[in-house]
């Protein structure tokens, strides 16, 4: 029976050299990049999602219809005495835009459960962590990483059908003053379009990774979504009542509320809806935008709050306390 | 390359492992312990995934705790699985050799040559939740070695694999440890952690009960007897014959029309020796012969258990001053 302990003569180490292994490894410097393609690859082989993406441009093709009936029948007699129509020839291209990525918040809440529920959630059901954090990644590249996934796949659904419509605009109502009259637009339609994506992905990757099962990260993010937006507004009708002018920064304490509220300050638009009187006649109702900064202090709170929760739950090993 | 100096690890008031020193050296070593002793925690303080709570653990001579440097050589296979169902095989691996740092233009090379060499070549563009156990085993140890890591921790990398994938897998284990490279491997099949390597740590406990070659160990345990089988055609007097020896602590037979005699000694070389004389001076015929506690199991079981295996339906010769009896069949 030999004894292979080292350096006894009985089993000598063929290649010493080996030991001053200095290989052709590099460690990359985007390395939370390997991780987020990882992520999204996954995302994008889903067949739900396109499906729920194309679902996601509907909003978009149908204010470009709305835009392009608007121009042909600018001078038709009727919709002097049609109020809808009335007011569309009020509105600004701007508004265009935002309620069109009014129409999307569901579809973004949902590709948002489908790429950020299982993001960390996965990887906590099948202990792949336990590898992940063995190789030359960090704990900040790998939640990068994560983050990164969901943020893009969520701002690519946004932001994809509002660049075609712009190019659209661009193409279709140059003449009719759309650079010119809204210099900025493009500008504010990258923001806009990425602050579901940046509040969405956030508060995912933290509940996803306090969760053993993607289902079980979705179930506990749409019951947050709904619940809070549901306990608001009965607060706002108890506190405010029906009349939706009133209490507008209150109606936006929601994860909804915050996204719609910023978006509509970033593109700087006043809504204007029709509103019968009991008498049936027809008032103007004004939905000015909320305080920006409130909402925007609540937002990079639940954005780092959704960050810290998910920093302090991921590691290697799930550490169980005697 | 791994050293632990007085290590410890708690889990409040749970203990990992307690106060344990080792240093283990290029080569296959193995982590040995029964369910608890330690072994995951160990491995785990090894491949950075936990700091130690005292003491200090260092790996190429940095501490590993959340380390990039130290990760980049080493590959780990843990026991549990860690595989996503939706990636093939080939992507898999592909995927965590980018994340070791294996550049772009030498990567395919190195996925279907670590692919290759877990004998994975033909199933490696299915997906993994259509794999085997074994197959996702094998597919766990080609991430590992994808980057040709200097130091290879595997716990229970043989758990799942059929016989010929236990032998494909030791293969590589060998050629890993001939190469002068690391290799620690933790398991429970004590039969193929001793095809695997004479070296091993044995824990219990979350302590460090012994370290070092299985013979070696199994010499210093002096509470324990080596106990050798002769199989003759004339056991009885074989034994007789043997029990004058003073170095004979006993010697017991299988039954009235025995074939065997097994002898009981602390001076197991001194036995070797004499044993030829013995036999062929009064023309014994040996047919085999064999030290069955001279092994792993038997090492394991004394140190662990402390309670070795007693046969049944033996007779027992002893002499006077111990206090073996004679028992009927």
């Amino acid at each position: 029976m030999t004894i292979e302990t080292p350096g006894n003569g009985h089993q000598p180490i063929a290649d010493l050299s080996y030991r001053n292994y200095d290989g052709p490894l590099k460690t990359r410097r985007f390395r939370w990049w390997i991780v987020a393609l990882a992520n999204m690859r996954l995302t994008i082989r889903k067949k739900a999602f396109w499906i729920v993406a194309s679902i996601a441009t509907l909003p978009y093709i149908f204010q470009g219809l709305s835009l392009y009936i608007q121009s042909m029948t600018e001078n038709a007699p009727m919709m002097h005495f049609n109020p809808m129509l009335a007011a569309q020839t009020e509105r600004t291209f701007a508004l265009s835009f935002f309620m069109a990525f009014n129409g999307q918040m569901l579809w973004l809440f949902i590709v948002a459960l489908m790429c950020g529920a299982n993001s960390i959630a996965a990887d906590n059901q099948t202990n792949a962590l336990l590898v992940y954090l063995s190789k030359p990644v960090t704990k900040w590249d790998y939640l990068i990483g994560k983050w990164m996934s969901v943020f893009l796949t969520i701002w690519f659904v946004a932001l994809a059908p509002a660049l075609i419509m712009f190019i659209y605009c661009m193409l279709s109502y140059s003449g009719d003053g759309f650079l010119t009259k809204e210099p900025t637009l493009f500008l504010r339609m990258i923001v806009a379009t990425a602050i579901p994506a940046f509040l969405h992905a956030s508060l995912l990757v933290g509940i996803s990774a306090w969760s053993k099962t993607g289902r079980m990260a979705g179930a506990a993010y749409a019951a947050f979504f709904f619940i809070t937006s549901a306990i608001v507004s009965v607060a706002a009708i108890i506190r405010f009542g029906m009349n939706p002018a009133k209490g507008t920064l209150m109606r936006h304490l929601t994860v909804e509320g915050v996204m719609q509220g910023l978006a509509q300050n970033v593109y700087g638009v006043t809504m204007r809806l029709p509103k019968f009187s009991k008498a049936f006649e027809m008032k103007e109702l004004t939905l000015s935008p909320p305080n920006p900064w409130i909402l925007l202090a609540v937002f990079v709170a639940l954005c780092l709050i959704g960050i810290a929760a998910a920093r302090a739950r991921i590691r290697a090993v799930e550490v169980v306390r005697g | 390359m791994i050293n632990l100096q007085n290590a410890s690890r708690w889990y409040g008031q749970v203990l990992g492992i307690n106060d344990i020193s080792c240093a283990i050296e290029p080569g296959i070593t193995a982590l040995l312990g029964p369910n608890g002793a330690g072994k995951s925690t160990m491995l785990k303080l090894v491949t950075g995934q936990l700091r130690p709570t005292t003491g200090c653990v260092t790996v190429f001579e940095e501490r590993p705790f959340a380390n990039p440097r130290v990760f980049r050589r080493m590959g780990y296979t843990p026991e549990m699985e860690n595989s996503y169902d939706d990636l093939t095989g080939y992507e898999y691996v592909d995927y965590l050799a980018t994340l070791s740092g294996v550049p772009k233009t030498q990567r395919k090379t190195a996925v279907e040559s670590a692919i290759e060499r877990v004998v994975m070549t033909a199933n490696m563009h299915r997906k993994i939740g259509g794999y085997s156990k074994g197959m996702r085993q094998r597919i766990k140890v080609a991430q590992a070695i994808v980057h040709e890591p200097e130091l290879l921790i595997l716990d229970e990398p043989l758990n799942g694999l059929d016989p010929v994938g236990r032998h494909e897998v030791s293969t590589l284990l060998h050629d890993y440890g001939r190469e002068g490279r690391t290799v620690l491997v933790s398991s429970h099949i004590l039969y193929e952690v001793e095809q695997l390597t004479q070296r091993i740590l044995l824990l219990n406990h979350g302590r460090l009960l012994a370290q070092g070659s299985i013979r070696q160990i199994r010499d210093l345990i002096d509470a324990h007897p080596h106990r050798i089988e002769i199989t003759s055609t004339d056991a009885r007097s074989l034994a007789r014959d043997l029990m004058g020896l003073p170095y004979i602590l006993s010697a017991r037979l299988d039954g009235p029309s025995a074939t065997k005699v097994e002898v009981e000694t602390r001076a197991p070389e001194m036995f070797y020796s004499t044993l030829p004389e013995i036999a062929l001076s009064n023309g014994y015929r040996i047919t085999a012969f064999s030290s069955p506690d001279n092994n792993l199991e038997a090492v394991f079981r004394y140190l662990v258990t402390d309670k070795p295996a007693q046969p049944k339906n033996h007779l027992v010769f002893a002499p006077a001053e111990t206090a073996g009896e004679e028992e009927q069949p």
